[in-house]
């Protein structure tokens, strides 16, 4: 990926390792009490680190050991699916709510979601961030994306949010991975998010609109981060 | 393969003395009776007393759940013999009765014998042959929800303990966008009152004075903040707790305005910073924003204490873009110092704070890059 700020020549991987770290962090920053697990897609979702843990050292060594497993030529979603299902119950239980960040890397595998998904709840909240490579004759970018969108608006319990890149840019990766921290429980639609605020260009304060509301209160998070194994 | 179960009927009864308790009992030390053992039928149980905890330890038999199970006491209350009264709602009926087709059973029992070890602590109390203690609790009879109980200090020494319920006039109407009910939050304050027995005979001076309250309303109100009026002079407990609870009263309701007072800050921050991250809606103390300076995207967290606006919120940068060597991202120090004063309104707060923050963050990034230049 393209170099910028401390961040020089990192592979893709490695980025999205370092933006993982990065949303941990964060989250731990403003709420010691979220919790997080990793899973990751070969065919289908398979977990990595399925305890939920506030452990950073726990988390570090899950991200750390996340490597490549090769090419696949499918990735069903409808199981990753599943898998948060029954998560979100347990995080119910525990007066939590469940998040999952989908991190997605293929530009040829427009990935499956069953067209009926069991059970009409939507349990979870669902946010997908995907890497591709820019549109060419052999790959099709723009399906994955269009298969994602209609993933967040079919499945997800709050507002989901998407963000793509072709970039191979880590500091466009690790602000979107920022963006991705809002709390599902306090965010407004995607098009009217109007943070970060550029301060350089500050002179006057944007008048509020509508949608810049009072804030419901929150219930804690557990992040479950599907990363797909990346074809370089 | 551990193979440590819990009977579904003893799970049943532990979850629901876990839901329904009307007072914080908590359930500890689930275990097997046998080193070894598969089945987990006894746990510590800790029982609210006088604002402390009393350990129980209760035993069932998961083998056989008509078998009613037994509690075991501390060492200090041997002589508290619960199965001596034998009346309709004494712990003996509830155990002769015992059955776990409710799942209310241990919950009921448990209620009950703590009924008869309060009055049990209340006859030791009674028989303390002083004439203060027994002023007082010839004085304090008609008040609500008071407990007393001898507890024995680790020099041995005895203490006569009275916990009173304070009650407080909470009058403002529910928070808007708050799920707190808040009279229960702002009536769960006690005082805590210990009088030392030295040779069986309280001491001329004025008794030990504690303020005790949920650890939740720490997040609102401290109660370790509120300086007690002076006892004056020979005055009995009940003529103490009036002037108590006017000083409370007070304290609380400057507590309840400092919410309302974080509350519209965090939303005047709103058009200067845009959609916060995440907010702490409850309790208004914590709001983290996600910022940028051309092409530098960072974070600021802040903590809004419960003094505010007395005392100004810290403010903490985070980098997007700069990791230290375990891969952390890099932090600031916490601004505690920026100018501020608790007269401006909301929007003026905002509006400093965003040209702090706007001045302040390319220090913090050149921090950020000095750094990584020694880290290499």
């Amino acid at each position: 990926m393209k170099a910028g700020g401390g961040v020089k020549g990192l592979s893709r991987l490695d980025a999205v390792k370092q933006a993982l770290v990065l949303f941990v962090h964060s989250k731990l920053l403003m709420h010691p009490q979220h919790r997080f697990s990793v899973a990751t897609l070969s065919n289908n979702a398979v977990w990595h680190q399925q305890e939920f843990t506030n452990d950073m050292e726990v988390i570090g060594q899950a991200v750390r050991s996340l490597a490549s497993g090769g090419a696949f030529t499918c990735c069903d979603l409808s199981e990753l699916f599943q898998i948060a299902a029954a998560e979100a119950h347990s995080s119910h239980a525990l007066d939590r709510t469940l998040r999952v960040v989908l991190i997605y890397c293929r530009s040829s595998v427009v990935p499956e979601v069953e067209v009926q998904l069991p059970g009409k709840q939507r349990l979870f909240t669902f946010d997908a961030l995907y890497l591709h490579d820019k549109p060419t004759r052999d790959n099709c970018p723009q399906c994955v994306y269009d298969v994602l969108v209609d993933a967040l608006e079919r499945v997800s319990e709050f507002e989901g949010y998407i963000f793509e890149s072709s970039s191979g840019s880590a500091c466009v990766l690790f602000r979107h991975m920022c963006l991705l921290l809002s709390h599902p429980q306090q965010r407004c639609p995607q098009d009217e998010f109007d943070a970060p605020k550029d301060l350089a260009k500050m002179v006057a304060p944007v008048p509020r609109t509508s949608s810049s509301g009072g804030l419901p209160q929150l219930r804690k998070e557990g992040e479950d981060d599907g990363s797909g194994p990346r074809t370089f | 393969m551990d193979a440590r179960a819990v009977p579904t009927w003893l799970h049943a009864q532990i979850e629901y003395l876990r839901n329904n308790a009307p007072l914080p009992l908590k359930v500890e030390n689930l275990r097997a009776g046998t080193r070894g053992g598969h089945v987990m039928d006894r746990f510590t149980l800790l029982v609210p007393c006088c604002l402390s905890n009393v350990k129980w330890e209760v035993v069932f038999n998961g083998l056989d759940a008509k078998v009613a199970p037994d509690i075991i006491f501390g060492v200090d209350d041997e002589s508290f013999q619960p199965l001596a009264n034998s009346s309709e709602f004494s712990p003996g009926s509830f155990l002769r009765d015992w059955t776990v087709t409710e799942p209310n059973s241990l919950l009921k029992l448990i209620l009950v014998t703590r009924g008869s070890y309060l009055d049990y602590q209340r006859h030791r109390v009674e028989a303390v042959n002083d004439p203060r203690v027994k002023f007082e609790i010839n004085t304090m009879s008609g008040l609500q929800g008071l407990e007393m109980c001898i507890t024995t200090a680790s020099d041995r020494s005895e203490e006569v303990n009275f916990a009173v319920p304070l009650v407080l006039e909470v009058e403002a109407p529910h928070l808007p966008g708050s799920h707190l009910p808040s009279s229960t939050l702002w009536n769960d304050i006690s005082l805590q009152v210990k009088f030392p027995l030295q040779r069986g005979q309280t001491s001329a001076g004025p008794p030990q004075l504690k303020l005790v309250a949920p650890p939740a309303m720490r997040e609102v109100f401290d109660v370790d903040d509120v300086r007690l009026p002076v006892w004056p002079g020979n005055i009995c407990l009940v003529e103490y707790i009036p002037s108590l609870q006017q000083t409370l009263q007070q304290q609380v309701r400057e507590a309840r305005a400092s919410i309302a007072l974080r509350r519209s800050f965090m939303e005047a921050l709103f058009p200067f910073f845009g959609r916060p991250l995440e907010a702490d809606a409850t309790y208004c103390r914590r709001i983290s924003l996600l910022a940028s300076s051309g092409a530098f995207t960072f974070l600021v967290h802040l903590a809004l204490p419960i003094q505010f606006p007395k005392v100004q919120p810290t403010l903490t940068f985070q980098s997007s873009q700069h990791f230290d060597t375990r891969g952390r991202p890099l932090v600031s120090r916490t601004y505690m110092d920026y100018p501020w004063s608790p007269r401006w309104d909301a929007p003026q707060m905002a509006q400093r704070i965003m040209d702090f923050v706007a001045d302040e963050c390319i220090a913090f990034k050149k921090q950020c890059n000095d750094l990584l230049h020694h880290q290499r």
